[in-house]
């Protein structure tokens, strides 16, 4: 009769499970760029998912228009709703951007970027992890592009999805803000109409419900339903102003002295195709925040 | 050659699993629900079974390996859940008798052992938190599914395939 485990297989089994807890801790340690190996095996199979995901857009793109479809009709109605104030809020948006531009001369700022310019690179979705653990996306730019390690990454109207985790030299990979993994840290803020900005950080996210912690808010600041969370820029890694999402819930944390929020993510990060890149063109300067 | 032809037939798969099933709208059907293909690892386990268990093997570490890098952030999960799995599969596969229900059944108890242990290591080194009830219920279900239908789809033409194969190279 055999048996399952003979003493050869026994070693092999025990030697490969040394082999998998050094690769873990080699792979989990804090900042760890691409070796050249791994840079070599995304890019040649970045080309190949090129060249499958093309077919399979123009494919996956039919059910979406009959999709599309349906939905027409009654975004049309709510968007004929919105046209209304259309006229009013571009007004407004000029006078204070005349305005704005006034201030800024007055203060000598003409040179000095803002903390919300950056530089976008376009980039299309070639490749997604398909176990629902690891939340990484693969895009068709890398290093060749001018993409480099940490960008923030994000949809059209500027809602975050993510940042560039690993660069090879034709593709890189994004972890989206859904990874459970180095969510932590993206500050954040809520711009309400009246009062200040609420400051806080995103730190995590539940996947059961969909939705990212907004954590370390003031336990006096008014946070309510339906406000919409940015970023703060603070950190120096994300810009300003890119939409995270919008809140959904509001509870004290577990030792009472802070507030945590629920929010929604803007992008919906089921169904992304084209993304953009942005870089950042005032380099904050920070030497101590490595990896996350 | 014939080497050849399998692993471009499971390079095919792997690439079909991470670029053309995300874009279909199955997943859809709730927030929740989350349907993993798992189809390279049904056709290794169709090699070991109808082919060359030896290439099947080696061929599970090189796919594991794959998808550590591409689709993963932490190396050698994959790597090693998926060459253990496909070798005890083989290990039971040789007391049983082979048909089409058989080989279902030994590809879903696969499936379970394999996703089950990636979710075990990924839980102990904190890629995911999610709740065991949970994973059993709007992951592994689905998962099965998929996988079981993808199995009996291509049972004949597989079968067929690695027997001719195997007639070429010995076990």
């Amino acid at each position: 009769m055999p048996s399952f485990f003979s003493n050869k297989k026994l070693i092999v089994l025990l030697t490969s499970l040394i082999v998998l807890i050094a690769l873990i801790s080699y792979s989990l340690k804090e900042g760890t760029r691409a070796t050249w190996i791994e840079q070599f095996v995304q890019d040649v199979v970045g080309g190949f998912q090129y060249v499958v995901n093309v077919p399979a857009r123009y494919a996956a793109g039919f059910f979406q228009n009959v999709n599309d479809i349906e939905n027409a009709y009654k975004e049309n109605k709510r968007l004929k709703e919105n046209l209304a104030n259309y006229a009013s809020v571009e007004q407004e948006n000029r006078d204070l951007t005349s305005q704005n531009k006034e201030l800024k001369a007055q203060l000598d700022l003409k040179n000095d970027p803002s903390l919300s310019d950056y530089t976008k690179y376009s980039a299309t979705l070639i490749g997604r992890s398909y176990d629902q653990w690891n939340q990484l996306l693969t895009l068709d730019k890398g290093k060749v592009n001018g993409i480099k390690n940490g960008m923030p990454v994000i949809t059209s109207g500027k809602r975050l999805i993510g940042r560039i985790s690993k660069v090879g030299n034709f593709t890189s990979k994004v972890s989206l803000i859904s990874n459970d993994q180095n969510v932590n840290q993206i500050s954040a803020m809520i711009h309400p109409k009246n009062g200040g900005a609420i400051f806080g950080m995103i730190e995590g996210y539940d996947q059961n419900k969909g939705t990212l912690l907004f954590g370390k808010i003031p336990i006096k600041a008014k946070v309510k339903k339906g406000q919409e969370v940015t970023t703060s820029g603070l950190s120096g890694k994300y810009s300003q102003g890119l939409v995270i999402g919008t809140v959904t819930s509001v509870s004290t944390d577990q030792y009472g002295l802070t507030k945590t929020a629920q929010v929604k993510p803007a992008a919906d990060l089921d169904h992304l195709n084209y993304v953009l890149v942005i870089d950042k063109k005032t380099q904050v300067s920070f030497d101590g925040g490595k990896g996350n | 050659m014939k080497q050849s032809k399998i692993f471009i037939l499971l390079f095919l798969l792997f690439l079909i699993q991470g670029t053309v099933m995300p874009l279909f709208p199955f997943n859809r059907v709730g927030t929740n629900i989350q349907i993993v293909p798992e189809f390279v690892f049904i056709v290794l386990l169709m090699l070991t079974f109808f082919g060359s268990p030896n290439w099947g093997l080696k061929y599970a570490v090189l796919f594991g390996f794959l998808t550590d890098i591409v689709y993963a952030s932490v190396l050698g999960v994959y790597a090693f859940c998926l060459t253990l799995t496909v070798y005890l599969v083989y290990a039971i596969s040789k007391w049983v008798n082979m048909n089409i229900a058989m080989t279902v059944l030994l590809t879903v108890a696969g499936v379970c052992m394999l996703e089950f242990g990636v979710y075990v290591v990924y839980l102990m080194i904190g890629v995911t938190d999610q709740q065991f009830d949970l994973f059993l219920q709007f992951r592994l279900l689905p998962t099965i599914c998929l996988n079981a239908v993808f199995t009996m789809l291509i049972y004949y033409p597989f079968r067929r395939f690695f027997e001719k194969l195997s007639d070429g190279i010995g076990k």
